[in-house]
């Protein structure tokens, strides 16, 4: 059901507890995997988005929303006045803020970025997990990430002294 | 227990094992203040802590959530752009052993992170440094394949600290992690000098094939000695994005490689000829930075390039402290927004700009340029500034001033209309008379309607010239948002309070302005690389 809105193609995306989102096309397309969709042409009717609930689904557009480059009348005014580095600078701030967020969520987060394929999105929500594993010990990381050491002692031992350099 | 799988439902479910979680949990709570959890976190985790029962048939409040998220209708409204036009509110994932809200709580409990799938697990194995990439196999079994699995791209980084000890027991351990990952790799990096033919056979491993991203920078070894560039190195030109090269000696190269796919390029000291340098740069018709640092053999310099959006550079000085690179031009370049010149106090003499309509950024104008050519009229020493010379996108302006010398600041202001920030350094010189009379009839454009930022490095509070120079900013820069005054001086704060009542701070021209005097020793900008928005901003470190 692509609808026309003030002359910008709309697109309407479902997620699997049944809330419709109508967004841009343009902001659709943050995401390579709905990029592909409309452009084989398969997004006549709303696109389902399976396994993303309207919570984060709702989060995600709203990242596109605020990612999307600005094109089009509007767009190119508002980059003649406003230089790319100062953009660059809210958008690092928005960022931020965005990813302020209960782990949980953060973790659902990922999995959408991963499956609708938006690389920005992908790296802001991995970033706080690799700073976590960086530089931390192992039981650190297990205990954030909440793993469960499943090795027995003698296997974890096996594998530390294959990769000793490691541990070094 | 099955290889790398999840643990079995019923496993998890069982009291042992709850009881076995909790406190263990309660036992790593010690580590909570070290790593950054969110108050939600802790809040969510000590309400499952406090549950007396945890068992499929208890249903318990769901994990807290952010206010805005808590109700799925209100999460859509928040959306700018996006209409919510059902809100049939059902849970996404049908679980059917248990009821939504156990299942947060088993979330909460449970291995979050290992329900991601390979790829996105692996693409964080592969963006951690080399040593703690290796050491996620321990983490569990969910964990110990991906390291050495294509979900994972292979990034290997050759540095220091991955050979801390005795390096040459390092051969062995590079060699096997490069014949067990299956490829691709992310990065290649060697920061360590090892036998020529030992980094060649390196290079030519399969698991390296297609690389993206190669570092080859050698720690710095006596004066201008180089290490001479493993000849596998170019190979990888068809496929490479970024490309470091540090303290090598490139070979002359006949017919210069293509690099197709080039975005970045970095020479650090490297030993290049220069007809080498402008045949390899000529080949790399994506490139989009490019920084030069001290590269050795190079006279004079050309850059021309339809993409190169950020350019810096940086002379190189021989055993005799003489700048060998004597001229710089860089022209047609429509795409160049920042153009960096470091230790530009020594030269090289000559700078030439000439078709870069798309600049918003130049630093750092110096004293040591005694010809700087933007457009087609000549700068000499950064002071006679023709009106003619407009430089309309340039927002940020670094600039290294003798006097301070406020006629030449003044005469780049009137050719930088559109100025945003001003940074200055100021080397104080005896005899400067800074007293100017700001014309009303004469407005300079970007003080009265752009320049929001000034940044003044070594103020003398002793010298009333620089004084001047700080106090004309503060009168007539009319929509100033900071001031930023570094003071060598030694002072306390009735020193500062009666500074401020000599820069006339009461009488300021932008009512709005924060002007700031502190103690500041460094001499002149750091700066913080071409990823910053404003790369010489120390509000943001």
């Amino acid at each position: 059901m692509a609808t026309r809105e003030a002359g910008k193609k709309m697109i309407m995306l479902k997620s699997p507890d049944g809330m419709e989102f109508e967004v841009e096309e343009a902001v659709a397309m943050e995401s390579q995997t709905i990029r592909k969709m409309i452009e084989d042409d398969c997004a006549d009717t709303a696109i389902l988005i399976p396994n993303i609930n309207s919570k984060i689904l709702s989060r995600v557009i709203e990242y596109c929303n605020k990612h999307v480059p600005t094109t089009g009348a509007t767009g190119a005014a508002a980059s003649d006045t406003v230089a790319p580095a100062a953009l660059a600078e809210d958008l690092k701030i928005w960022d931020a803020e965005f990813i302020k967020v209960n782990r949980a969520t953060r973790f659902d987060l990922i999995q959408a970025a991963s499956y609708l394929n938006i690389k920005g999105l992908l790296d802001l929500t991995s970033q706080t997990t690799i700073d976590t594993i960086s530089d931390n010990s192992l039981e650190e990381i297990r205990s954030f990430l909440s793993t469960k050491n499943d090795y027995l002692p003698e296997e974890e031992q096996t594998i530390r002294r294959e990769n000793q350099w490691a541990f070094q | 227990m099955v290889n790398g799988g999840p643990l079995p439902l019923r496993h998890i479910l069982s009291p042992e094992f709850l009881k076995k979680k909790t406190s263990s949990l309660q036992k790593k709570k010690k580590h909570v203040p070290q790593l950054s959890f969110y108050p939600e976190e802790k809040k969510t985790r000590s309400q499952i802590l406090k549950s007396p029962t945890l068992t499929a048939t208890t249903p318990t409040p769901r994990a807290r959530q952010p206010p805005a998220m808590e109700d799925a209708a209100a999460a859509a409204a928040a959306v700018p752009g996006a209409h919510a036009l059902a809100s049939r509110r059902s849970d996404d994932r049908q679980v059917p052993l248990w009821s939504p809200g156990l299942r947060e709580q088993q979330r909460s409990v449970d291995d979050l992170i290992s329900h991601l799938p390979d790829d996105v697990l692996g693409a964080v194995v592969s963006l951690l440094p080399t040593k703690d990439g290796a050491r996620t196999q321990v983490l569990s079994r969910r964990w110990r394949p991906l390291w050495r699995s294509s979900a994972a791209p292979l990034n290997l980084s050759i540095d220091r600290r991955f050979c801390a000890g005795d390096a040459r027991k390092h051969v062995a351990v590079v060699s096997r992690i490069l014949s067990d990952h299956p490829g691709p790799a992310r990065r290649f990096s060697l920061r360590q000098a090892f036998p020529l033919g030992q980094i060649d056979r390196w290079l030519r491993a399969g698991s390296l094939a297609r690389l993206q991203d190669l570092e080859i920078a050698y720690t710095r070894v006596h004066g201008d000695a180089c290490h001479p560039m493993p000849p596998s190195a170019l190979c990888f030109a068809p496929t490479l994005r970024a490309a470091k090269f540090g303290s090598c000696e490139f070979p002359a190269l006949t017919a210069s490689p293509k690099f197709p796919r080039l975005k970045q390029l970095t020479l650090c000291r490297v030993s290049i000829s220069e007809d080498s340098l402008h045949g390899m740069l000529s080949g790399c018709i994506a490139l989009e930075s490019l920084s030069l640092d001290r590269s050795i053999g190079i006279g004079r310099l050309c850059i021309s390039s339809p993409t190169v959006r950020r350019f810096s550079f940086s002379p190189h000085r021989d055993k005799q402290g003489i700048v060998t690179c004597q001229e710089l031009l860089v022209q047609d370049v429509p795409c160049l927004e920042r153009l960096i010149l470091h230790d530009s106090h020594i030269g090289p003499a000559t700078i030439r700009i000439t078709g870069a309509p798309k600049l918003e950024l130049l630093g750092l104008l110096s004293h040591g340029i005694s010809t700087l050519k933007p457009g087609t009229t000549v700068l000499q020493k950064t002071i006679d500034v023709s009106l003619t010379t407009i430089m309309h996108k340039v927002k940020i302006l670094v600039v290294d001033s003798i006097g301070p010398n406020l006629d030449a600041i003044v005469g780049l202001l009137k050719c930088f209309t559109f100025l945003e920030r001003l940074y200055v350094i100021s080397h104080p010189q005896e005899d400067m008379n800074n007293v100017r009379k700001y014309d009303p009839l004469d407005p300079i454009e970007c003080l009265e309607l752009h320049l929001k930022k000034v940044v003044l490095k070594n103020y003398d509070g002793n010298r009333t010239q620089v004084i001047h120079f700080a106090q004309f900013f503060v009168l007539n820069a009319k929509v100033l948002k900071e001031m930023e005054i570094g003071v060598v001086n030694r002072c306390n704060s009735k020193w500062m309070r009666f500074q401020r009542k000599r820069l006339q701070v009461e009488n300021r021209a932008s009512r709005d302005a924060q002007i700031e005097l502190k103690w500041d020793t460094k001499k002149s900008f750091k700066y913080h690389g071409f990823s910053e928005a404003d790369p010489f901003d120390m509000s943001s470190c």
